[in-house]
């Protein structure tokens, strides 16, 4: 079978991944892709614990599924945001709204 | 080497390879499509965790709305005709990051000794979350639709605009 | 009415100075009516306090009274002790005299005022301040307690300081009130420093008669006691214009001459003089050396204030010399232990002095001149001031039967039993000195030809208002005297003469030092005889002597330079150190300190601002540093 090291470390490459994404992208909703990878790292973590550590209440597939629930729930609002900065100032790159600097 | 293992590691390079597109690609289209293997491999990832249940919700919600919802955004905000670099000036700092973030998280995963049993994976099936969602967790579950609704109307009353916009 | 009420006395003044500054402008005359009115009020109850301790006296043992009332009280942290402040008063023949003094000169001084400051634009805030004075000086003399002796003591000088610079658009007039607040100042210091001595390590009391009885036995350590009197003494030295702190009191003439008369020659002058006398059972307690620096510092004033008498050409500031010189002999009186001759001298000494003050008002008033040199046959126009001041003259010069002439042969006698022979030869040759310079006053000033045509013809005598206390003031500078006899004493009430009024240990009856008599009345009219030849006529004799004594004239003229070598020290010592610390404060306190720190945190600020880029992915990393840097933290600490 298969290690829940294996798991671990596929879910930190992902959030790795994610985390330089966030970082790295300039675009609104390159960002916001970077962001979900983060959180299905996040989910894989939750899911291997429940299943290898903690199987009789299982709360890590559970908190998997709210956090895939909220995250649908943020993706729609970011995106309600990112079309509403978009319409305004003509923008989709974070870096470009600056208005809260010194 | 089982043949389980062998089928995460092809699972596991796909996703890997997936995201890796998602942050480095050069068009945001082939962005969305990497994130879309990414999720689809994350989703073969929860069989793997015989978690089937979280795997087809993965499967409706990420590969289904969530990728669309950011096709829609993507064509909404032009980002095609975007000019200048996808990437921001601060890159190399995100690659220190996230490399510094792995080798500590990779060392602090291997060497942690876990409690119990490790190596097997138990089966927890559809009907037990049912349960579960429904007794235990009736009450953020109601919560968590309410929210829903919040996050709704909200999306709605944002990206409406105001009168005569 | 007795002792118990004796707080009246000083109290009436102070009602009427907080009336008067109140409500002074919309009264009558600008309320000098009221000002004299208290000042009288106060005159007349010092009779029933005298009285009082009278009948309650048993021959020569008076009881003295004494009544209190607790002002502050706390509790001292960690010491376990009651800190007490009380406001009392204490009468014993001491204050008896000095309040018959400062009442009777104060009423005399302000009737005289009233013709001497009218038409003044300050006329009214003239006898408010006069009331406050009286009512300072009072309490002063009154406090049985050194606390309240001190608030006395600042009082009069903050108000000597308000008179001296009473016609303040005068520069020299600011100036002379500024040196004489700050040259007394230096003495108050010191005398705040004995008080506390003496409290520290004393009774945990201010009460002088306790302090005194606390030493008696034993309490102070003696070297410990001979610092705390010596600082006292340096309050009295500041006060009383000795020597080295004498400057102040010459240029003080630039106030009113009433003002000098009543301050600077009968009353706050003689402070000093009572303060010791009222401690001098501790500085009999010190080391010797203490009552040694006393009767040193007496003897110094007296030989430079005679010396520089002869040169001064202002009448006021030659009177002033000669206050100089009387206070010195009472500090001789002091220093030998002599409190009888001491505050006999102060006692009549403020009646001729006052006397020679008010004269010279006189003359001032009427000529609007001070300069001796042009003034000059003055008797003929002002004959009663002239008669008046004649008898002050003779009086500071000590002739027989004048009120100088006893209180002079008194301080005479115990230097002359009690000192080295050589403290009773210098005093003998001062005789000479004071008796060439009140001569060169008074003949420069009345007799001969005038010297300014123009001064002679606006000269005129005085009213009533003016004369009246003169004659007054005359008559008790030629009889005051007398109260050394113990028929007088008697006649007058007391169990015998002064001596059997006020003294230290025990009364003593009055004795004629037939040789100490003879030798000062040759000496003293010697100098008067020799000083009528140099200055009579145009003075031709003193001029060729000044001629051919050219340095000392000229030492004498400029004052020894004392005032020059501390501008001196001012200017080098003081300024310099000042710009020092004014640098030091500018530089380090000012520049580097406020500004530094503020620049600081302005320059932080500045900088620091553009951290905040308002960029989201900067702070992004800001944050994914942050959790970097705790991970690896914690992944140390758990590896």
């Amino acid at each position: 079978m298969i290690p829940i090291d294996n798991f671990l470390v596929l879910s930190a490459i992902l959030f790795s991944l994610g985390m330089y994404g966030v970082l790295a992208r300039r675009n609104a909703v390159l960002i916001l892709m970077s962001v979900e990878l983060m959180l299905q790292a996040v989910v894989i973590n939750f899911v291997a614990f429940a299943v290898y550590l903690d199987p009789e209440t299982f709360t890590g597939i559970i908190f998997g599924i709210f956090v895939i629930v909220i995250a649908a729930a943020e993706v729609g609002l970011a995106l309600a945001i990112i079309l509403r900065l978009f319409r305004n100032r003509q923008i989709s790159n974070v870096d470009e709204a600056d208005l809260l600097k010194w | 080497m089982t043949y389980e293992e062998a089928l995460f590691y092809v699972i596991a390079a796909i996703t890997v390879a997936g995201a890796l597109g998602v942050v480095t690609a050069r068009n945001v289209i082939h962005s969305a499509l990497f994130l879309i293997l990414a999720l689809l491999g994350v989703a073969a990832v929860y069989v793997l965790l015989a978690s089937e249940f979280l795997a087809i919700v993965q499967v409706l919600v990420y590969g289904g709305a969530v990728t669309i919802l950011i096709l829609f955004a993507m064509m909404l905000t032009r980002v095609r005709d975007i000019e200048g670099p996808l990437d921001g000036p601060q890159r190399p700092f995100a690659a220190l990051a996230a490399t510094v973030f792995l080798g500590t998280t990779v060392l602090a995963v291997t060497q942690t000794e876990w409690r119990g049993e490790t190596d097997e994976a138990t089966v927890v099936t559809i009907e037990q979350i049912g349960e579960a969602l429904f007794s235990t967790w009736a009450m953020p579950f109601e919560i968590a639709s309410l929210l829903l609704m919040v996050a709704l109307i909200g999306a709605i009353v944002l990206a409406r605009g105001e009168e005569g916009e | 009415m007795g002792m118990d009420q004796a707080w009246l006395i000083p109290a009436i003044p102070a009602a009427a100075f907080v009336i008067l500054l109140i409500f002074g402008p919309y009264l009558p005359r600008k309320g000098d009516w009221l000002a004299i009115a208290a000042i009288g009020t106060s005159f007349i109850l010092v009779f029933p306090v005298l009285a009082d301790l009278l009948d309650q006296a048993d021959g020569t043992t008076y009881v003295a009274g004494e009544k209190a009332w607790e002002w502050l009280s706390f509790d001292l942290a960690g010491a376990g002790e009651t800190f007490n402040i009380e406001i009392g008063f204490y009468v014993d023949p001491i204050t008896i005299v000095m309040l018959a003094v400062v009442t009777l000169i104060a009423l005399m001084v302000q009737v005289y005022s009233i013709a001497y400051m009218k038409g003044d634009s300050r006329y009214g805030w003239y006898f408010t301040a006069m009331s406050l004075f009286a009512a300072s000086m009072l309490t002063l003399v009154l406090a049985n307690n050194l606390l309240l002796l001190y608030a006395g003591w600042e009082a009069v000088g903050f108000c000597s300081f308000l008179l001296i610079g009473f016609w303040y658009e005068k520069r020299s007039a600011a100036e002379a009130a500024k040196k004489a607040f700050i040259t007394t100042r230096i003495g108050d210091v010191g005398l705040l420093i004995g008080i506390i001595m003496l409290w520290l390590e004393g009774p945990n009391t201010f009460n002088i008669q306790e302090i005194i009885a606390f030493a008696e036995e034993g309490g102070y350590e003696t070297t410990y006691l001979t610092a705390a009197v010596l600082f006292l003494f340096m309050g009295a030295l500041g006060k009383s214009g000795q020597f080295p702190l004498h400057v102040w009191l010459p240029d003080a003439m630039e106030g009113p001459t009433p003002v000098s008369a009543l301050i600077h020659a009968a009353t706050m002058v003689v402070a000093g003089v009572y303060l010791v006398a009222r401690m001098l059972p501790l500085f009999e307690l010190a080391d010797p050396i203490a009552l040694d620096i006393v009767l040193v510092v007496g003897l110094i004033t007296v030989m430079i204030s005679a010396t520089m008498g002869l040169a001064a050409t202002d009448i006021k500031r030659v009177i002033a010399y000669s206050t100089l010189n009387s206070l010195g002999l009472m500090f001789v009186a002091l220093g030998s232990s002599a409190v009888t001759a001491a505050m006999l001298y102060l006692f009549v000494h403020a009646f001729f002095k006052a006397l020679l003050f008010l004269g010279a008002g006189s003359v001032i008033h009427a000529t609007e001149e001070q300069d001796m040199n042009r003034l000059g046959g003055l008797a003929a126009k002002m004959p009663i001031t002239a008669a008046m001041f004649a008898i002050g003259t003779l009086a500071m010069i000590g002739i027989i039967p004048l009120s100088g002439f006893w209180a002079k042969d008194e301080v005479l006698a115990v230097t002359r039993e009690e000192q080295h022979i050589v403290v009773y030869l210098v005093l003998l040759s001062s005789l000479f000195i004071t008796g060439l310079y009140m001569t060169r006053l008074f003949v420069r000033t009345f007799l001969f030809a005038p010297r300014e045509q123009e001064v002679y013809d606006r000269a005129h005598e005085n009213g009533l208002l003016i004369t009246v206390p003169l004659l007054i003031l005359g008559l008790l500078a030629t009889v005051g005297g007398f109260v050394v006899f113990d028929e007088v004493g008697e006649a007058l009430g007391f169990a015998g003469g002064f001596g059997q009024f006020v003294f230290l240990h025990e009364a003593h009856g009055f004795e004629f030092h037939l040789d100490v008599a003879v030798t000062s009345t040759v000496l003293a009219g010697g100098g008067v005889v020799f000083g009528w030849f140099l200055w009579r006529d145009k003075a031709e004799l003193a001029a060729s002597v000044r001629d051919r004594f050219a340095p000392i004239s000229t030492l004498l003229a400029n004052r020894y330079y004392i005032d020059e070598i501390y501008q001196f020290a001012i200017d080098h010592i003081v300024l310099g150190a000042g710009a020092l610390i004014a640098w030091f404060d500018r530089v380090v306190v000012n520049d580097a300190g406020v500004n530094g720190s503020a620049n600081i945190g302005y320059l932080a600020g500045f900088e620091a601002k553009f951290l905040q880029t308002g960029r989201l992915p900067n702070y992004a990393l800001a944050i994914v540093a942050g959790i970097l840097l705790l991970s690896v933290v914690m992944l140390v600490a758990l590896v």
